[in-house]
């Protein structure tokens, strides 16, 4: 077997009526801060948007900082008056929120 | 510092230096290359080649040699020469000119080749600047374990740091009455934002135990005064045990930190004590709701600990070492080695040298 390269994260985005959908799929990890803030930070003023949707099926790796990235992510949405759902976790994201009990304080759609 | 062999060459490049206020070291042989870098020149223009040691040979010597090797260095290239080419691929120079010679090109040349001696210049004290960190990070996670009263021998820790050091926390100590704290926290980021996080946690974990205050309370503080200081994203998963002073009841605290194993007599898992908190730091105290459970300890001989490095440390196939190999290895008694040296060993050899993405820590208490 060839040893694996790191993958890197790939973020795609979808607006569907008055919801914005981020797409992530592979690792979801530090590297990828700067990325990820960009995706959402334009929709937080966008009066056409009221919920935010994060899709994590495709999400291959998932670290504490990608859990930090999505509190800080959370503390916006709700500045901005919005709604945040997390949305059919991969089985290792599901795993890493069930751990760090995110359940209590972000929506998650299975 | 130029080199330069041609005199035409060396004329139209050493005026345009000398006009743009540049001092010039001239040399042109190149056995004097060597003689005239421990003049610190800004910048090198070389003629590629010259006589003895050609510029290629200069140049990868001046780049091989770690004092000196971001010192720009522009090579002039013969024409004509399709082999010169290879050459300069592989000689480490950062730029080259050409003939014909024009004076606005090697202004130019020269303006962008000493931007980039700066932007070397900036990388390396920024390097600097970052390990003066992490020593001072690891001096404050040291002082931090010093501060144990003593070993307890039925206590285990290992630590593999990704990186400069482990920044995770393992710290313990018996409450007045005999009563025996034991926390292990992850806290996010590496090094100075790790070590940061720390030392609020252990003085308040050391000063409350100390003084004889539940694991309830403890918690609660740890996670007000993670939540006050530290920034929106930044927590520290952990579990905090308390066992009793008879070793008869065990409390457990798991906020974040993958599931603490309860092991019997046979070696085998018999209870998966899974966090059921958010990790400490993340809501304010008004929300915070600490849920502990109580085990009785009869038949159960250790209790296994780690935070999720070790859990998802990857080997060089991107397999994860995962939960069940974890339990396995547990399981499989092997004679001489205790529990705590059978998991360091599976999980060293199951990464075979490569380094973590993440910290991994493992705590072991053998309870008889």
């Amino acid at each position: 077997m060839e040893p694996v390269a790191v993958n890197k994260l790939h973020i795609k985005v979808t607006t569907l009526s008055n919801v914005f959908t981020i797409y992530l799929s592979g690792n979801f990890s530090f590297e990828a801060h700067r990325e990820f803030k960009t995706a959402y930070k334009n929709q937080l003023d966008n009066s056409k948007i009221g919920n935010i949707v994060v899709n994590l099926s495709e999400v291959e790796y998932l670290d504490s900082s990608a859990l930090g990235m999505l509190l800080v992510m959370r503390d916006y949405v709700q500045a901005a008056n919005k709604t945040l759902t997390l949305s059919k976790p991969s089985p290792i994201a599901l795993r890493t929120f069930d751990i760090a009990s995110f359940n209590k304080i972000f929506t998650i759609n299975l | 510092m130029l080199a330069q062999t041609d005199a035409t060459s060396l004329e139209m490049i050493g005026s345009v230096l000398i006009s743009e206020g540049h001092e010039l070291i001239s040399v042109i042989d190149g056995n004097d290359v060597k003689g005239a870098m421990q003049q610190n020149p800004d910048l090198v223009i070389m003629d590629a080649n010259l006589p003895n040691i050609s510029g290629f040979e200069c140049c990868r010597l001046i780049k091989h040699d770690e004092n000196i090797r971001r010192k720009p260095v522009v090579l002039l290239m013969p024409t004509q020469d399709s082999t010169a080419w290879a050459r300069f691929a592989e000689c480490g120079a950062d730029d080259f000119i050409e003939h014909p010679l024009h004076p606005h090109v090697i202004k130019a040349k020269i303006k962008l080749l000493l931007h980039i001696n700066e932007l070397y210049l900036r990388l390396d004290a920024g390097h600097r600047q970052a390990e003066q960190e992490i020593r001072l990070a690891k001096h404050m996670f040291d002082s931090i374990t010093k501060r144990q009263s003593k070993e307890i021998d039925f206590l285990h820790f290992w630590g593999l740091s990704a990186g400069h050091f482990c920044g995770d926390l393992f710290i313990f100590e018996r409450t007045p009455e005999g009563h025996l704290h034991v926390l292990l926290g992850d806290f996010t980021g590496h090094g100075l934002s790790a070590a940061m996080g720390a030392l609020p946690v252990s003085d308040i974990f050391f000063a409350m135990t100390l003084k004889g205050c539940g694991m309830t309370q403890i918690v609660s503080e740890i996670n007000r005064k993670l939540y006050e200081i530290m920034p929106t994203g930044k927590f520290c998963a952990a579990a905090f045990l308390r066992l009793e002073v008879d070793n008869s009841k065990l409390d457990i605290w798991n906020g974040g930190l993958p599931p603490v194993l309860l092991v019997d007599r046979k070696h085998k898992v018999s209870i998966q004590c899974e966090s059921f908190n958010l990790p400490l730091g993340i809501v304010a105290p008004a929300e915070f709701h600490s849920q502990t459970q109580q085990f009785d300890m009869t038949g159960t001989d250790s209790v296994v600990l780690c935070s999720d490095g070790l859990i998802e440390a990857q080997n060089a196939f991107g397999e994860s070492y995962g939960e069940a190999r974890l339990a396995q290895v547990i399981g499989r008694k092997v004679k001489e080695l205790s529990i705590f040296n059978r998991i360091k060993s599976s999980v060293l050899s199951f990464l075979e040298g490569l380094e973590p993405h993440d910290d991994v820590s493992l705590a072991v208490i053998h309870i008889n």
